[in-house]
């Protein structure tokens, strides 16, 4: 129960955050707002993952619930893709497949990018592949 | 009821995050497939974003002009519902463990699919609107 409402707390201030990004930011053919949202997001699930996923799936108390609270709820509520795919559709209609494939990329490129930094934050120490 | 905006936005994003919640711990029962398993694969949140986006495709044809009505269900229910920072996650735990083919499909199937989806949701809602 306490989980449900730490994910509630932390998804409805990711969706004001990623609300007010993209009322700042979006502009009409390039949905800047939802992809500074996407690598926040992003940044966001790493630093969370290194520094409390195995509280959480541990059991141990406290810093346990920062885990379903930020990364669950304020990461996955902040990043979104039902926004990309519509943004897509639109891009895709008003411009051509290059921009559409190279919106799709750059969203990826830099989300992986932010939760690498997010993870290598979180632990201290670089991350080997 | 007369909600302000902001509090459409954050009581809908409560609600589709611990839908998403929810929906995974559910999926993940049926698919067998949790992020850390050796099985790779999250079909999951590959269901759940496919899903809203197919849902933000019919609320586009309908309801884009209804701020109230986006700001609750696009903004709010569809947005917290739907997830990019897992995607990444689950993208990261496939370019540690080397499954680049995992990671490629996986992204791709995921922007695909949510590319037919939307567009099988806008034209749904484009001929009922016109109905």
């Amino acid at each position: 129960m306490t989980t449900v409402l730490l994910i509630a707390i932390g998804g409805a201030l990711g969706a004001l955050i990623r609300w007010k990004l993209a009322h700042f930011t979006n502009y009409e053919h390039m949905p800047v707002g939802t992809l500074m949202a996407n690598v926040l997001g992003s940044f966001l699930v790493g630093l969370a993952t290194a520094l409390y996923a195995d509280a959480f799936f541990d059991n141990q108390g406290v810093i346990g619930f920062l885990y379903p609270l930020v990364a669950v709820g304020l990461a996955g509520s902040i990043s979104t893709m039902s926004a990309v795919a519509l943004e897509m559709k639109n891009i895709s209609r008003l411009k051509n497949a290059g921009t559409t494939f190279g919106y799709l990329a750059v969203s990826v490129g830099l989300g992986i990018l932010a939760l690498f930094l997010g993870i290598w934050l979180g632990t201290s120490q670089p991350v080997s592949l | 009821m007369n909600l302000p905006i902001w509090l459409l936005v954050a009581l809908g994003g409560a609600l589709g995050s611990v839908a998403r919640w929810f929906s995974e711990a559910l999926l993940n029962q049926v698919t067998f497939n949790w992020i850390y398993s050796e099985y790779g694969f999250n079909y999951s949140i590959l269901i759940i974003n496919v899903l809203g986006s197919f849902a933000i495709g019919l609320i586009a044809g309908f309801g884009r002009h209804q701020v109230k009505v986006w700001s609750f269900w696009a903004t709010g229910v569809l947005g917290g519902f739907t997830t990019f920072s897992t995607l990444m996650l689950i993208s990261y735990w496939h370019l540690i463990d080397r499954y680049l083919g995992l990671f490629v499909l996986n992204i791709f199937a995921t922007f695909f699919l949510a590319f037919v989806a939307v567009t099988i949701g806008i034209k749904i809602s484009q001929t009922k609107s016109e109905a």
